[in-house]
């Protein structure tokens, strides 16, 4: 429906005996700022169409995340905010040193703030790599664009 | 809305034909005259790319028109959707093939509480609900992460799939002694036992995640023939490992559904004659 070639349409609409190279060319000429509406209108609708087929739903936002960044690998990945909880160690009052790992009771694990339960964020994009702050407002406006209004997230390195 | 290719190109032809300066030199009532035949070219390309536009207008209003809001109730439908042992499309939220016979989520209600969204979810066993199983096969973590893909970014979901609230009914039950034995059973035909079948009926009957009020047992019990006076002594449901609770009037199944054992069901039949 959306795919018109435009020189079979110049050669069509010529009767076969006036169909010479000056006739058709200049009508080729003559339908050029055509051609370029119609591939401007072309490049607006699968924006639209695109657009249009993603929504805040974690497959979708995903997949234009990563038709964006990640176009090949496909890394990128949205997680839920919390399921860690906050272990207190030492309060600082108590002005005790502390060891968190004493090489003998094997690892002691960190989690970034939007790992903890009760933090302030509902959802976390994990990107692959580091990505400069250009391509973080990117990520972030894309982000905005198609979250639900209201939810909080976090983007980490993972 | 589009305009033909013809009046496009009439268009053309009454502009030139306007003009005074044109119309001296074009002036042929040819069909093919080489300035009609260039003008009528010129129209299709206009015509062309307003049909386009309009195409391309109804292409997303249909889409529009089929994007819902995304409330309780569409949760509710996509846990439906969801079928066992299907990949769903890559980045999209259906699967290839729609196959019912892969539903296993028969009955699903979402509630709201907190902020979170509570997905209470069952199958159906036969003529029994139950829960998605969670080993042997594991049904269960399919459908979670199934539901993690389709919702929201940042909604939070609890998926409910569990045994349905037991219920557990203590009741006196004065029957007609000309159509009930002593024991309960019709006396036309032992096997049957109007009172308890119909409190199963009634059980079974309630919509999914449905209120369930005492009440209305006892008017589904005085339409049930023999049976004329139930009266509830006592009522309680219990979910997971909680103490039995007495039900305050009407109670929503914390599962969804409430089952009733036959350890639970306790009918005390009376006779109803006068003494």
């Amino acid at each position: 429906m959306f795919e018109v070639n435009w020189a079979t349409v110049v050669n069509w609409l010529m009767p076969p005996v006036l169909r010479t190279a000056f006739n058709l060319n200049l009508l080729t000429a003559f339908l050029s700022p055509f051609q370029a509406l119609y591939n401007q209108f072309k490049i607006y609708r699968d924006a639209n169409i695109y657009t249009l087929n993603h929504n805040s739903q974690v497959c979708y936002l995903q997949g234009a995340l990563n038709d964006a960044f990640d176009v090949d690998q496909r890394r990128i990945r949205i997680d839920d905010a919390g399921g860690e909880n906050v272990t207190l160690l030492n309060i600082d009052t108590d002005e005790q040193p502390l060891m968190i790992d004493d090489d003998g009771t094997g690892y002691f694990i960190t989690h970034n703030d939007s790992a903890y339960n009760g933090g302030s964020w509902d959802f976390i994009v994990v990107i692959p790599y580091v990505m400069s702050s250009s391509e973080l407002y990117r990520l972030k406006a894309l982000v905005n664009y198609y979250k639900l209004a209201g939810k909080r997230y976090d983007v980490i390195v993972g | 809305m589009a305009r033909t290719v013809t009046e496009i190109h009439q268009g053309i032809m009454d502009s030139i034909a306007a003009d005074s300066v044109l119309n001296a030199k074009l002036y042929s009532t040819s069909k093919v005259a080489i300035y009609r035949l260039f003008a009528y070219v010129i129209a299709v390309a206009i015509w062309m790319h307003e049909t386009l536009f309009d195409e391309h207008k109804a292409e997303v209003n249909a889409i529009l028109a089929s994007q819902q809001t995304h409330n309780l109730q569409w949760y509710a439908n996509k846990a439906k959707a969801f079928q066992y042992g299907d990949a769903l499309l890559p980045d999209l939220d259906y699967y290839e093939t729609p196959d019912v016979d892969k539903q296993i989520v028969s009955h699903a209600a979402v509630e709201e509480v907190n902020g979170t969204l509570y997905m209470k979810v069952a199958k159906e066993n036969g003529t029994e609900l139950a829960p998605l199983s969670t080993d042997g096969p594991d049904e269960l973590t399919p459908f979670t992460e199934y539901i993690k893909a389709v919702k929201d970014a940042g909604v939070k979901i609890f998926v409910v799939s569990s045994q349905g609230d037991d219920l557990k009914l203590i009741m006196d039950v004065w029957y007609d002694p000309l159509v009930i034995a002593d024991d309960g059973t019709l006396l036309s035909d032992s096997s049957q036992e109007p009172a308890k079948d119909a409190i199963k009926n009634y059980i079974k009957s309630l919509p999914f995640n449905g209120e369930f009020i005492p009440a209305h047992l006892v008017d589904a019990l005085q339409l049930t023939q023999g049976i004329d006076i139930p009266v509830i002594l006592s009522c309680e449901t219990h979910f997971g490992t909680n103490d039995f609770s007495t039900v305050d009037g009407k109670v929503v199944p914390n599962a969804g559904y409430l089952v009733i054992l036959d350890e639970n069901l306790t009918l005390n039949y009376r006779a109803n004659v006068r003494s």
